[in-house]
């Protein structure tokens, strides 16, 4: 276990408003808990539906953290650095287009330049566009419409 | 019978009471939108306020359209950059926001609001105002957040289909609303949001639980075809609804919340 990894996924704990988080991964399996003072509860996030809502997958006791935590901790691996990660500022469900009928901001592909927006990350209502702070190429697109999004998860990938 | 008058800026100025809050005041009849016109100019000065009459592509949560008759009510948005907001403190903001015009709105007219999930203000269970709270982040730089208010203040009608039916101040007051003093108040509550928020920020959740109804009552939360019910618990520090499904709690960011 990299122990730099290891102060990084503790940070991120820290930083977030989440209390626990499990990650497993061949041999190796982490908990990371925080004592917040508060009442402690089972606390689970429903995924919030892509745009086009798929009928009955719903309900599913998902849980991001680990989700977000197993991408952080992947994409932490040789990132060559011509590749630049634009990471979510914010808890949120992941938007790539403004309206579910709407073009998407942006997809594979694309020559985008800085300040041109990516996507939406919206939580209680708070829209928050997030603009490319790079110019280059998106080379992956690292969440699928309308997941939840844990702070600091990588969305996009870039080439430089 | 429509209400419609134009703005009088000298009214609204005399009782404007703010350091900075709607200093740079804009004013249009007719615009796109408030929201839009301040992302346009975002190298404006934090507290810029812009007023529209009309709005010709007004809009709500996801692109859903706001309409509203020209010159009855407040459409407004105010630009609020990292010189007077953190990033972590956005959620206060967009909840807040309700909590303070809501709070105006009951001591200038003596009237009881309401608030629902996140920030919509009820009066008579019925819908007096929407907000929208856009940010911008280069990368996960904070840049600005504009909150962008849609109030009815006197309008008599409301056309079309609601998910929440709607109402005006002066439907529940029963009497015409001088627009240029609501605003003047709320702007200047406004300004004392942004200073709560810093000095006090645990305060702004605990008024806003205090001002909605449906806290400790069975809910149902939509969120497309999905529906999920259960006792509405409390909001978490983020103001995440904390749903109680059978003994369990999830947590929600998302949905639109309606008591069952």
């Amino acid at each position: 276990m990299d122990i730099n990894l290891l102060k990084k996924i503790v940070k991120i704990v820290e930083d977030s408003s989440i209390t626990e988080l499990e990650i497993e991964e061949e041999n190796t399996r982490i908990k990371v808990s925080k004592n917040t003072g508060a009442v402690h509860y089972a606390a689970t996030q429903h995924p919030a539906p892509p745009f086009p809502v798929p009928v009955a997958s719903q309900h599913a006791h998902l849980r991001p953290a680990d989700e977000a935590a197993a991408a952080i901790a992947k994409a932490k691996d040789d990132l060559p650095g011509n590749l630049h990660e634009v990471k979510s500022p914010i808890v949120g469900t992941f938007y790539r287009a403004p309206a579910p009928d709407a073009d998407s901001y942006a997809k594979v592909g694309d020559e985008i330049s800085v300040g041109q927006v990516l996507c939406i990350v919206e939580a209680m209502k708070l829209m928050n566009e997030i603009e490319s702070d790079v110019s280059g190429k998106i080379v992956k697109i690292l969440v699928e419409n309308g997941k939840p999004v844990e702070y600091n998860q990588p969305l996009f990938l870039i080439e430089i | 019978m429509k209400n419609e008058s134009l703005f009088n800026f000298d009214a609204f100025s005399l009782r404007l009471d703010t350091e900075w809050l709607g200093r740079k005041f804009l004013y249009f009849e007719e615009i796109e939108s408030t929201n839009g016109h301040l992302k346009a100019s975002s190298d404006a000065v934090s507290g810029t306020t812009v007023l529209a009459e009309f709005q010709t592509s007004g809009r709500g949560r996801q692109d859903r359209v706001w309409i509203s008759n020209k010159g009855e009510n407040l459409l407004f948005s105010v630009l609020l950059k990292k010189d007077v907001i953190a990033p972590q403190n956005l959620n206060l903001l967009n909840m807040g926001s309700a909590v303070y015009i809501a709070e105006t709105i009951e001591n200038l007219y003596f009237l009881k609001t309401d608030l629902k999930w996140p920030n919509d203000i009820l009066m008579n269970a019925k819908k007096t105002a929407g907000i929208l709270t856009e940010t911008s982040f280069s990368g996960n730089k904070f840049q600005h957040a504009i909150l962008g208010v849609g109030l009815n203040v006197n309008q008599n009608e409301f056309a079309g289909k609601h998910p929440v039916t709607p109402t005006s101040i002066k439907l529940e007051a029963k009497t015409l609303i001088e627009r240029e003093k609501l605003l003047a108040h709320i702007l200047n509550s406004l300004e004392e949001l942004i200073i709560e928020i810093d000095s006090n920020p645990q305060s702004i959740l605990k008024k806003w639980k205090a001002g909605c109804s449906q806290l400790g009552e069975r809910i149902v939360i939509k969120n497309g075809p999905n529906v999920y019910e259960g006792i509405f618990e409390d909001v978490d520090l983020t103001g995440a609804l904390l749903l109680n499904e059978g003994g369990r709690i999830f947590k929600y960011n998302f949905g639109e919340v309606s008591i069952s």
